[in-house]
């Protein structure tokens, strides 16, 4: 499967303090003409019926997607039907959006694209979402809560990005309950927030600094996990590390050259939704690239043979190699200035696993076994020892009550 | 979402408008409750419930006969004398009868169990009142884990059988609280999401009439998951463990106390248990 | 009453549990005892509740309380009839253990208006007892044609009046001795725990079993549940080895801790008495062997 970060526009109604957008280029274009909308569906039939065994996810980005209004996405979806008769089965749709603009307009439209659910962000520290300081930021969260409320009436679910930020620290337990307790599928997944160099702007993390921060949230998620089914990272590395799973996310997947790819409102391509904000390595446009092409591209191959680089180089023998692959290869050019490089939040996962996962849970992560199965080993471990009985919790109560009073019935005589 | 429940006071002149909607009365004596039900039916309303709130009781009130049939939500600030009940008992049991206690208050803990193990649905209503959150732990032990079949002790009945992990639980319909089941409409017919709405006056529309589809009025779609609102105003409610099966409920309209906390953390770990225990039960007699 | 310590009387929360405990185990019998049960406030209420979920109960009592009690009781539970609802009143010999002032009225008001419920019972704890004054009762009272009689035991490690070994013949004797009046005023003998098989000659055997049918020579647990929900098999053995109810599931569970108890007691002396050691009956399980109460070794427990 190909995921396409799909940026029909750079506009936004929003002014987040973390926002990394910094596209360097054309910036003329803010939204995607239909031509190139167009243009672009005919480019994935060409993909999808040269590569049979393919499929393209396609996920709405910007700025912000909804500014587009409903009619856009109308078009979007006659485009597919008129240049994807045969290969559009094979083409899926996902948004991520700050859903402000939700309205009953777009219901039918997304619901046509199969869209049933929206990546999204929600900030509870004030001053760093919306326009305006706080009071922007009161009326943002005012107008977010609004729409999702349609949103879970119209049968729509959702789940947040929280992006880690230097005021977040300082209450991480805190905030955590906060927001799993605001989005009802407690999906939550924590992310730092990640600069192009020259903007830290005093909200900036370091590796460490999101590692502590996960650290300090992660024995109260082990503890309830059940509760919190959908909080990463934590769910997937349960999933990598006890239940061996191979599924990873692509700046951990080593993969992303033959995964990823963007489109930005001006037709370029490039290879992920942040390189595009930080306007770094494009690969071509699609008014005169087929997806192919691009996939092909000497870049792409230096991201492949990065891989194998760093698994015999600077990660050698790492047990994490595994689950991790070096990390974001844009990371890596931002601070170092070539891909070659492993990324600089390594510790993020290294040190989050040595000093914060292995110890709460008790399980340690399988050595990196270049490609051989998981052992499947931890998976027994993971089970809560000697699960109380409903009868043990009630007796429980019942004694500790009983040793503590009678009734409180008013005497009869 | 099908059209809420119409919660009105007895007021006759105002069932006419609400044909084939279903309704509600709130009647202030129990010798009301047949006369509102006919005059529901008459209208051309679907009579919900009758909704009898009264400072006796319970065991002072009378249950006749001609009840028998008609949904009753009784609120009584408390049980009485078993020995004043016990003819009552059957009856209760028979009619379907819910009898609506305060929390705040002791006895009522017990007679809620009490009345339980007898077959009659009992729920307990959370008001300004701090209840004795300890009992308040044992009587939820009771009804939501009782080894011996017994009738539903609200909240914690619904608690329990519609807990699931990754959702928030709001209970409001059980006290005609919730706006997606029940609209509440004063005797001018000016129409409120809440009880609570109408003594403050909070209406979203001058008359039912005017609100065709509920989603698209706006007051209707704030009010409709009001209890995000506590994010917005920084409330300590959501910073609870608890939160997800309380949304505020325990509190005091919605204001935080001491005691309630603690209380809702531990009941979510034990439903949390109780629905762990389910699944694992589910699955062994599958394979 | 009113100024007794609440932790002395039955919570409603435990009455409750109470309930659910013996329905789970399929018992839907229940005797309420005390001290003397009808001093709790809450008396008549329980007792409805417990009717009400379906009980048979049974209330020991001295029949001595309060006139406001004993109108209670007329006006809420005489509508039950005797197969639901029945009581146990212990009953002294006025000359023999003479009572306090005002409690033979108040025992009388009580027989006056609940003898049709009412079994009397009598407690031998003196070789030289007398019944005649029962008989007397049961006519006067239109009590139930029927006297528990039960022969006081000794409690382990307490000094309580009790029948020893070498009395309990007498004991019998003098019992078979009212033989003409439990026949002509046709009064069935019901007897306790612990009268030992081996003191009954075969006659009395014959005319006990004709008027009240088998006698049982066990001796097992009983099972008391306390307002502070301990346990233990019975009254004579209250102080050995106490349990909460909240360790069990089930009457079986508890009623399998305790018969253990009572093996491991019998289990170097399989009797409390010498004889019993060669015992047939004994041995064919026919007789306990005297009540395990009696056993030496119970105080080293």
């Amino acid at each position: 499967m190909k995921t396409i970060i799909f940026k029909a526009t750079d506009l936004c109604n929003s002014n987040c303090a973390y926002c990394h957008a910094v596209r360097k280029g054309d910036a003329s274009i803010k939204t995607m003409p239909l031509d190139i909308l167009e243009q672009f569906f005919v480019r994935a039939n060409e993909f999808l019926s040269e590569e049979p065994g393919e499929t393209l996810k396609i996920i709405w980005h910007g700025g912000e997607p909804l500014i587009l209004g409903a009619d856009y996405y109308h078009r979007a979806l006659e485009f597919k039907k008129r240049h994807c008769r045969q290969t559009g089965p094979r083409i899926s749709f996902d948004m991520q959006s700050n859903l402000t603009l939700f309205s009953r307009d777009y219901v039918d439209v997304l619901r046509e694209m199969g869209i049933r659910s929206f990546g999204t962000s929600f900030e509870l520290i004030p001053g760093l979402r919306g326009r305006g300081g706080k009071e922007g930021s009161d009326r943002y969260n005012r107008q977010f809560i609004d729409a999702v409320s349609l949103l879970e009436e119209e049968g729509f679910s959702w789940g947040i990005i929280y992006v880690v930020t230097k005021p977040a620290l300082e209450a991480p337990l805190s905030l955590f309950r906060a927001l799993t307790n605001f989005v009802p599928s407690a999906s939550v997944m924590f992310n730092p927030v990640t600069f192009y160099p020259d903007r830290a702007e005093g909200i900036a993390v370091t590796a460490e600094e999101f590692t502590d921060f996960l650290g300090a949230i992660f024995p109260e998620w082990w503890r309830h996990r059940d509760r919190y089914p959908g909080v990463d990272p934590f769910k997937s590395l349960v999933e990598n590390i006890i239940d061996g799973s191979d599924s990873l996310i692509c700046v951990d997947s080593g993969k992303c050259a033959d995964t990823h790819l963007s489109v930005s409102p001006d037709g370029s391509i490039w290879q992920c939704g942040r390189s595009s904000d930080w306007g770094m390595m494009r690969y071509g446009s699609i008014t005169d690239c087929s997806l192919s092409d691009i996939l092909n591209h000497p870049e792409k191959e230096m991201l492949r043979k990065r891989t194998v680089l760093l698994r015999d180089g600077e990660c050698g023998g790492c047990r994490f190699w595994d689950i991790c692959h070096g990390g974001c290869p844009l990371d890596a050019l931002a601070e170092t200035g070539s891909v070659m490089h492993k990324s600089p939040w390594c510790w993020t996962k290294k040190g989050f696993i040595e000093n914060y996962f292995e110890p709460v849970t008790g399980i340690r992560h399988p050595c990196a076994r270049n490609g051989s199965p998981h052992p499947g080993k931890n998976r027994d471990c993971a089970k809560p020892a000697g699960a109380d009985t409903i009868q043990k919790i009630a007796r429980e109560r019942r004694e500790k009550a009983s040793g503590l009073r009678t009734s409180p019935h008013k005497e009869a005589l | 979402m099908s059209y809420p429940t119409l919660l009105c006071p007895h007021d006759p002149a105002l069932f006419d408008p609400l044909k084939g909607h279903n309704v509600a009365v709130r009647v202030d004596r129990p010798e009301d409750v047949c006369r509102a039900a006919e005059e529901v039916d008459s209208a051309g309303g679907i009579l919900n419930r009758i909704i009898i709130e009264t400072d006796r009781p319970l065991s002072a009130l009378p249950i006749p006969g001609d009840w028998d049939g008609i949904p009753v939500a009784l609120f009584a600030p408390e049980m009485g004398r078993y020995r004043d009940l016990s003819d009552t008992i059957q009856k209760l049991y028979d009619f379907k009868i819910h009898v609506y206690f305060p929390a705040g208050n002791a006895e009522n803990l017990v007679s809620c169990r009490i009345l339980a193990s007898l077959g009659v649905t009992c729920c307990l209503a959370f008001d300004e009142r701090e209840p004795d959150w300890t009992a308040l732990a044992d009587l939820m032990t009771y009804a939501a884990f009782g080894p011996v079949p017994h009738a539903p002790i609200e909240p914690f009945h619904h608690m329990a059988s519609h807990y699931s992990p990754g959702a928030c639980l709001d209970w409001g319909a059980l006290y005609f609280d919730d706006p997606r089941e029940y609209l509440h409409l004063d005797s001018r017919g000016r129409v409120a999401l809440s009880r609570h709405g109408l003594t403050k006056g909070l209406f979203i529309a001058d008359h039912i009439s005017s609100i065709r589809d509920p989603l698209e009025n706006e007051g209707y779609m704030k009010g409709l998951n009001a209890w995000r609102r506590h994010f917005l105003e920084d409330h300590p409610c959501i910073l609870c463990e608890g939160w997800k099966i309380c949304l505020g409920r325990f509190g005091s309209d919605g204001r935080h106390r001491p005691g309630c906390a603690r209380f809702a953390a531990d009941t979510l770990a034990e439903i949390e248990q109780y629905w762990s225990q389910r699944q694992d039960d589910s699955r062994e007699a599958r394979t | 009453m009113a100024e007794s310590d609440p932790s002395d009387r039955v919570s409603w929360e435990n009455v409750v549990y109470i309930a659910d405990f013996l329905i789970r185990s399929n018992d839907h019998h229940i005797a309420l005892l005390g001290g003397e049960p009808t001093l709790h406030p809450q008396f008549v209420d329980m007792t409805l509740y417990l009717l009400d979920r379906g009980f048979h109960v049974t209330v020991f009592t001295s029949g001595i309380m309060a006139d406001e009690r004993l109108a209670e009781l007329k006006a809420f539970l005489t509508a039950f009839p005797p197969e639901r609802l029945q009581f146990v009143c212990n009953l002294n010999n006025p000359d023999q253990t003479p009572a306090m002032k005002g409690e033979t009225e108040k025992i009388a008001r009580f027989l006056t208006a609940l003898g049709p419920w009412t079994t009397p019972g009598f407690n031998i704890y003196r070789t030289d007892f007398s019944l005649d004054f029962i008989f007397d009762d049961i006519t006067r009272f239109n009590l139930h044609r029927q006297v528990r009689i039960g022969m006081s035991s000794p409690i382990a490690d307490e000094d309580n009046l009790y029948i020893k070994r070498e009395d309990m013949k007498k004991v019998i004797d003098r019992l078979y001795g009212y033989r003409p009046l439990f026949e002509k005023l046709r009064v069935q003998p019901s007897l306790d725990c612990g009268f030992p098989l081996c003191d009954f000659t075969d006659e009395q055997l014959g005319w006990f079993y004709r008027m009240a049918g088998p006698i049982s020579f066990g001796c097992g647990p009983a099972i008391d549940i306390k307002p502070n929900m301990d346990v233990y098999s019975c009254f004579p053995l209250s102080n050995v080895r106490k349990r909460s109810l909240f360790e069990f599931n089930s009457i079986q569970d508890v009623l399998a801790f305790y018969l253990q108890l009572h093996d491991q007691i019998r289990r170097d002396v399989p009797g409390a008495f010498d004889e019993c050691t060669a015992c047939v009956y004994r041995k064919e399980g026919r007789c306990a062997g005297g009540g395990v109460c009696h056993h030496r070794e119970v105080s080293g427990l």
